[in-house]
């Protein structure tokens, strides 16, 4: 079973470059007197949704597996 | 990679009017930012001068007044889920909100962006456009891969949906929202708001580019029983598949008035006059229910990929009847 920190790892090289999530593109230094948290949010660019094109889940955990055939094409299998 | 622009931070909704641009693609709103950014930072939205809002007090927060609910389009989801009118008032709102982000984009994201946010289809989102088409003009959705798009409504070039899960919700509960613009003030109920883009110049709905959204008024809830439902790919947050809310006024058993309002499943937010007619004069069950959502659904042209869709929005009514019959305001 995927350990819930790789499953949210959003610093994985290999990670999807059409894996997205809110927090993507604001570029705020965190707050080192608050908690981290990670929302679990995360959506496919090529499907909007949480959903990849090969019908698997869209997370970190799962997308930075480049053997995942939809993996940086955004195409099925 | 962002595109340069101009940023400007006006102090007024007048100011705020008076900047925009006359025509689209000029010029964009910032509010929450949680959706528009993303759609600069993917070179899908390039505006030239964004504007943002945020500073405009008279835009913040919930007041009551002899009309019911005023709702400032500033006004954070996070600061909606909170209030206590709200809760104690209109809980299907509240469930609505509040299933609509994490609490973390919650408290950025404003009812206003949430109520024009641009819609999620994949074509749109690859920078093709809202109607996009291949180079001899055939329409791409059609023929491509159409599984999450409309499958109702979708006679004319438009295919996407509706992508807010709160709208539903607040047209159920009847509520109309105010613009202004270089003419003046207009308020129109919010189901008017949305339209079925024919053109490329054409936006989803009928704010016009120079116009702000400034408020959202929601009428007093009494006598009426609302609920709303979704269906989900997984539990935790996620964009629907299907949304349907329901507000019935009940005599005794008797439904004396209802609204049927799907999200997900068209272009724009869908009232249905079919699964209302089927609901209306009857006592609600499961099988007055179960006709008024294949009512809802009679009308569905599911495009390739998407006849799934039927059967999730019939559940979602059915659940939303249901729900609204044996529940609170």
């Amino acid at each position: 079973m995927i350990r819930k920190a790789d499953r949210f790892n959003i610093n994985d090289p290999n990670l999807c470059s059409a894996l997205r999530w809110k927090g993507q593109f604001i570029l705020a230094e965190a707050d080192p007197s608050v908690q981290s948290s990670n929302d679990g949010l995360f959506w496919c660019m090529h499907t909007q949704t949480c959903i990849g094109p090969d019908g698997d889940v869209a997370e970190p955990g799962n997308c930075a597996s480049k053997t995942r055939g939809c993996h940086g094409t955004g195409k099925c299998g | 990679m962002m595109r340069p622009f101009e940023y400007v931070s006006p102090a007024n909704t007048k100011q705020a009017a008076s900047l925009l641009a006359a025509t689209w693609g000029q010029t964009e709103i910032l509010a929450g930012g949680t959706d528009l950014l993303a759609l600069m930072k993917e070179d899908v939205v390039t505006p030239k001068r964004l504007i943002n809002i945020k500073e405009i007090r008279e835009l913040h927060g919930v007041t009551a007044n002899a009309q019911g609910l005023r709702i400032g389009a500033l006004t954070t989801l996070g600061e909606l889920v909170a209030d206590s009118k709200v809760q104690a008032n209109y809980p299907a709102l509240a469930e609505a909100v509040r299933e609509a982000a994490s609490p973390q984009i919650r408290n950025m994201a404003t009812i206003g962006g949430n109520l024009c946010q641009r819609p999620r289809c994949w074509y749109f989102r690859s920078g093709l456009g809202l109607l996009p088409r291949d180079e001899s003009g055939k329409d791409l959705v059609s023929d491509g891969d159409n599984r999450y798009h409309a499958i109702l409504g979708n006679d004319g070039p438009a295919k996407f949906i509706s992508p807010s899960t709160i709208v539903p919700a607040l047209i159920a509960y009847g509520a109309s929202i105010r613009l202004e613009g270089p003419k003046g003030r207009r308020e129109l109920p919010l189901q008017k708001f949305y339209v079925s883009p024919k053109t490329d110049d054409e936006r989803e709905h009928d704010l016009k580019p120079n116009e702000v959204l400034t408020e959202i008024i929601v009428p007093h809830s009494d006598g009426w029983k609302v609920a709303h439902y979704e269906v989900r790919q997984k539990a935790a947050f996620d964009w629907p598949l299907a949304v349907a809310a329901v507000a019935l006024k009940l005599d005794g058993s008797n439904v004396q008035a209802v609204r049927v309002v799907l999200g997900y499943v068209a272009p724009m937010p869908w009232l249905s006059p079919e699964a209302e007619s089927a609901l209306k004069g009857r006592s609600v069950s499961d099988e007055t229910a179960q006709k008024a959502a294949f009512a809802a659904l009679s009308g569905a042209k599911p495009l390739s990929e998407n006849a799934y869709k039927v059967q999730l929005a019939q559940v979602a009514v059915k659940r939303a009847i249901l729900t609204a019959a044996g529940g609170a305001a």
